[in-house]
């Protein structure tokens, strides 16, 4: 017998007349609908929650890893209003900041790694004017069991090593290869080149970098004074020179971004770490202090 | 009453259908829905398009990075394809047409990479097949190093691409009428003869679609990619891993292109993908 609605096989049951598909279909949107809506307003109240217990997000370069959050207890201690406050932190290579700000992401402060990109924020009228907070230097790091057998700079050009450097675009990819323009002067015109032809990896931070070093797939990597800093039982160390590095040496702005709804605590928190406080936990990770201004 | 078209939904006569509250409610939800799916899936590959002018795009991709980020990302998932088909298909014809033990724990061993998240997948291949991973020593005495290298590249690709030939291998291979395997045998074709001349034949299709959607998961293959062989241009810096590389304040539009690019040839894939298997009945 063939009804409408009657599929073969099918146990009566379950047969698809109109009225009760039609009826079963409302009621499933029905549920999703109270579904969606519901999880609407509960991220709806997650986010006036979230307004009420402020989210503070810092775009930072991913060389500050360890020394920002470090401040984070220390400035709440002194700043009694914003103890509530959730410090979001997102830690890139700064040229991947720039493009995450342009492109409008959520941002109250910009801390990065080299001060052509906070110009390049500036100009583009994205944040204020940027300030210089501290100051970095390069070093060239081995894994500890040195499986490359690396043991001065001028090892780094025998051919077969595998270096791993920054990005082009990333500031410590720049600083690179400043540096190894600079360290010609010394090993030969055919330094650099030879340097980068053996290079295996370009990162695009140096986190990245550190951590092909530490795994000791890499050779030997180039990275900031303040990353082999916190990677020291890891790592062997090769310095370069004050003569050999960029100069100026790689300079991290700081600034409050334009579109922050925390323009009070962003000015607050950048007025910490260009001061006594923030200064203090700078140093201990190893970074200079900004250069002074000029007269 | 009405004349009906005998379909399992009930009538599909739309015009002789009575206008009721829940037919119009049903067809509200169903509108506003698909209008939602359709502008979240839509809106972000039409985007990359409307961005910058087709020209300037187009320009870009000649750009050094972009050629050689497509040369690398040609050479390797080719190989990797090759790879997978070749390791692939007996394996998915055993899993596909005979019954024994451990059937099923091998099927869903080959599918884990398909849910994997792709990070875990270079790790996993960075600690058994690094420097100073679990094979590393080995490896290093045969004088090989696999990180950083364009194998690392494949490795990483056939790793995650395998799944998507497998499994539809294996169901080609399991729609096929096992009868006419036993005929061929019995005609006194050897297995091998019958995969050759009768299983693969016959599977084609879904080998093909296979194969075409493995290829397209290796070319956008990215999180093992960068963990396990790094990014260099010129050796190791696949489209997706240049597409990061340049995703910065200045070079956002070859980024752009090169994203251009991949949407346009994952769209041409699924599209061949969807008439090979369409002919199948």
């Amino acid at each position: 017998m063939k009804r409408r609605g009657m599929v073969p096989g099918w146990p009566a049951a379950a047969r698809l007349s109109g009225r009760g598909f039609a009826r079963s279909l409302v009621l499933l949107a029905a549920v999703a609908a109270l579904l969606l809506g519901s999880s609407g307003s509960a991220f709806a109240a997650s986010q006036q929650a979230a307004r009420a217990t402020t989210n503070f997000n810092v775009f930072a370069a991913a060389s500050l890893l360890n020394a920002f959050p470090a401040m984070v207890k220390p400035f709440k201690a002194t700043h009694k209003a914003f103890k509530n406050v959730k410090f979001n932190f997102n830690f890139q290579g700064t040229d991947v900041l720039v493009a995450q700000i342009q492109q409008g992401a959520p941002a109250d402060v910009f801390a990065g790694a080299s001060t052509k990109y906070g110009d390049q924020l500036f100009k583009a009228g994205l944040i204020t004017t940027p300030s210089p907070f501290c100051q970095n230097k390069l070093i060239v790091i081995l894994p500890k069991s040195n499986p490359g057998n690396i043991h001065s700079l001028a090892d780094l050009a025998v051919s077969g090593k595998k270096i791993a450097i920054g990005d082009a675009n990333v500031p410590i990819g720049t600083y690179t290869r400043t540096v190894l323009k600079n360290l010609n002067a010394t090993y030969g015109a055919t330094y650099s080149a030879s340097v980068l032809a053996n290079v295996v990896t370009t990162e695009t931070n140096v986190t990245n970098v550190v951590t092909d070093v530490v795994l000791g797939e890499a050779d030997a990597g180039f990275v900031y004074v303040t990353d082999a800093q916190y990677t020291l039982s890891k790592i062997k160390r090769l310095f370069i020179g004050q003569a050999y590095q960029s100069n100026p040496l790689p300079t991290y702005p700081i600034a409050v971004v334009k579109s922050s709804t925390n323009a009070a605590l962003a000015s607050q928190f950048t007025y910490f770490v260009l001061h006594a406080r923030g200064q203090a936990i700078l140093k201990t990770g190893g970074f200079l202090p900004p250069p002074a201004p000029a007269k | 009453m009405t004349k009906s078209v005998s379909s399992p939904l009930g009538s599909s006569d739309f015009s002789r259908r009575r206008i009721r509250p829940t037919n119009i409610a049903v067809a509200a939800i169903t509108g506003i829905a698909a209008t939602a799916l359709v502008g979240f899936i839509g809106l972000p590959l039409v985007a990359i398009f409307l961005r910058v002018p087709i020209s300037t795009l187009l320009a870009q991709l000649h750009s050094p990075v972009a050629l050689d980020a497509l040369r690398i990302s040609m050479k390797t998932s080719f190989i990797a394809l090759a790879f997978i088909v070749a390791a692939g298909t007996p394996v998915a014809y055993l899993l596909g047409t005979k019954r024994f033990r451990g059937r099923m724990l091998l099927t869903t061993l080959l599918e884990l990479p398909l849910v994997l998240p792709p990070a875990v997948a270079g790790i996993g291949l960075f600690v058994a097949f690094g420097r100073m991973g679990l094979l590393g020593p080995s490896l290093k005495s045969l004088g090989i190093e696999l990180p950083f290298t364009w194998v690392a590249v494949v490795m990483a690709q056939a790793f995650v691409a395998m799944p998507f030939y497998v499994r539809q291998a294996i169901a080609g291979f399991g729609s096929i009428d096992a009868r006419l395997l036993g005929v061929s045998r019995t005609l006194g074709a050897t297995s091998g003869r019958t995969f050759f001349r009768v299983a693969a034949p016959l599977a084609g299709q879904s080998l093909s679609a296979g194969a075409a959607l493995a290829w397209a998961r290796a070319l956008g293959e990215f999180g093992a990619t960068t963990l396990f062989a790094g990014s260099l241009q010129g050796r190791t810096q696949t489209l997706p891993l240049a597409i990061y590389s340049q995703f910065s304040g200045t070079n956002f539009n070859v980024a752009l292109a090169m994203s251009a690019l991949l949407v346009a040839v994952s769209a041409g894939v699924l599209v061949t993908t969807k008439l090979l298997l369409r002919s199948r009945v």
